[in-house]
């Protein structure tokens, strides 16, 4: 059968992988960094709030509290130290790709953004032509490429608080503290469009499996369809 | 009301410490912890040296930035003036000793958690005076009501030479050769306090809020807008 033998041809790179209904999008190395980043992250974001919302304190209690803090810090390791070098042995042509990518906007990256929110509210929109990543998720990519070395570098200045200047520190906390809710906001948005938004969600099996749906990525990143079909 | 000041005539201080380790038996503190500190200041050059000493512990802040970072309320100013931590409810963050201007609080290792001054508060409320005053040998130090028209440290520190620490609860009397920047300066919110508490945060959660509001929005859009086209597919069929 035309499939099995198709199917049988292990998709090694994530730039070229076809399938009869199903297109190759992200290598095993990629999803597990994303895992990693992603799983971490949130952990760290549930643990890192317990701090500032008053409410989850007063639930929790102060042991409760301490416990949240030293989740925070054994998260943080994880957080720290798997995802790179993830991507450098597993996944380097990707993950250069991904970065040079996203810091680039073209017009229809820009009018990408209109169209989204119409369509964001449940109104008709004809979405342009997009890469291999639409231009939200190049915001949430850099979102991300800033906000984790900021969160890396203030948050383990954190453990070591009293090493430096107070008046230092107090920047440190402000920035490691407003960066979390910003990078809050973006996870947020980003978790909903992954798994409930209609149009969006149909991506999710690409960070499971790493394959999607050849008909969704042609109608949402109709430039890297052709880039890795031809058509 | 009752609003607890602290007066400290350093012209009469020996520098003898019966106030530091007054406090340190009285809350049962290893040596490395000190609540009240005493520093040993020379002024001028041999052979014409004078020496002073200053005393300085928490100064018991107006409006305290300890209590403002405290995420668990441990930390907080009681209705009497004094700053309290409540110990069983401190996690040991010590964001309160990066917010205090004046150094006074201490990272205890062995308790994990952060201590300082407390102005003696529970014996305040018992009617007894803090311990390092009682301790005082040369009477440098005393405790007072501000709302108490009699209470003695009305006539202390309304003398001109009396120096307030601007936006604490603490008065200084100094010793003639020494002048003010041998004291704790005044009370000034940090920069970073303001741009947290009137930028940063209101901003933050505003933006949390609007993404908040407009994810459960698109999610009943969209929701509707199912309902709807499986509705229609069962008027089909
Ligand atoms: C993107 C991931 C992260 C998020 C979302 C996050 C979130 C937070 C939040 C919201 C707070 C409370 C801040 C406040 O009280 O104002 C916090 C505190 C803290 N964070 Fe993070 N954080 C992250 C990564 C890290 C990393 C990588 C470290 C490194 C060890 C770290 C170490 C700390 C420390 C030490 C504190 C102070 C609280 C304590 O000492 O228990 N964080 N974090
Ligand atoms: S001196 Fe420091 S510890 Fe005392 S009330 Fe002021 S900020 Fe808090
Ligand atoms: S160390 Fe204790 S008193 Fe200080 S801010 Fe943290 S919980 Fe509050």
């Amino acid at each position: 059968m035309a499939t099995a033998r198709i199917g049988a041809r292990v998709p090694a790179r994530e730039e070229a992988a076809v399938q009869q209904d199903k297109v190759y999008r992200f290598s095993l190395a990629s999803r597990l960094a994303h895992w990693n980043h992603a799983l971490t992250f949130l952990l760290l974001l549930f643990t890192g709030m317990g701090l500032v919302a008053r409410g989850i304190s007063g639930l929790v209690g102060p042991e409760g509290l301490r416990f949240f803090g030293q989740l925070h810090r054994w998260a943080a390791v994880p957080f720290t130290v798997l995802t790179i070098p993830i991507l450098f042995f597993g996944a380097r042509k990707a993950a250069l790709r991904w970065i040079n990518e996203v810091f680039r906007f073209d017009r229809d990256d820009l009018r990408f953004f209109p169209a989204f929110v119409r369509e964001f509210f449940g109104m008709k929109a004809e979405s342009p032509p997009q890469g291999k990543f639409n231009a939200g998720e190049k915001i949430n990519s850099i979102l991300q490429i800033i906000g984790w070395p900021t969160m890396v570098i203030t948050g383990w200045m954190m453990v070591y608080k009293t090493s430096f200047p107070p008046a230092v520190m107090q920047w440190v906390i402000m920035v490691h503290s407003g960066m979390a809710m910003l990078l809050g906001c973006a996870v947020l948005g980003h978790i909903y469009l992954a798994t409930l938004m209609p149009g969006f969600r149909e991506g999710l099996s690409g960070m499971i499996s790493g394959w999607v749906p050849a008909k969704w990525a042609k109608d949402h990143y109709r430039k890297w369809y052709k880039e890795i079909t031809g058509e | 009301m009752t609003r607890y000041a602290y007066f400290v005539d350093l012209s009469l201080c020996a520098g003898c410490e019966a106030c530091t380790v007054a406090c340190q038996a009285l809350n049962g503190l290893d040596w490395s912890i000190r609540y009240t500190k005493v520093d040993r200041m020379l002024v001028g050059t041999y052979p014409n040296v004078m020496s002073s000493f200053v005393t300085t512990q928490c100064l018991h802040c107006d409006d305290p930035p300890c209590a403002a970072v405290c995420p668990t309320g441990a930390t907080y100013k009681t209705a009497d003036g004094p700053v309290k931590i409540e110990y069983e409810n401190c996690i040991g963050c010590e964001y309160c000793i990066t917010a205090c201007p004046y150094e006074a609080r201490t990272y205890d290792a062995a308790a994990g958690v952060v201590r300082k001054c407390s102005f003696c508060y529970d014996r305040l409320q018992e009617g007894e005076r803090p311990a390092c005053e009682q301790t005082c040998l040369t009477g440098a130090r005393l405790m007072g009501d501000l709302d108490d028209p009699d209470d003695p440290i009305h006539e202390k520190i309304s003398a001109p030479d009396v120096i307030h620490i601007e936006g604490t609860s603490f008065y200084y009397r100094l010793p003639e050769h020494i002048d003010r920047a041998a004291l704790p300066a005044d009370f000034k919110p940090s920069a970073a306090t303001f741009a947290w508490q009137s930028i940063i945060q209101p901003v933050g959660q505003i933006m949390m809020g609007s993404t908040l509001a407009a994810v459960l929005l698109s999610l009943a859009v969209n929701a509707f807008k199912s309902r709807g086209k499986e509705g229609a597919q069962d008027g089909n069929s």
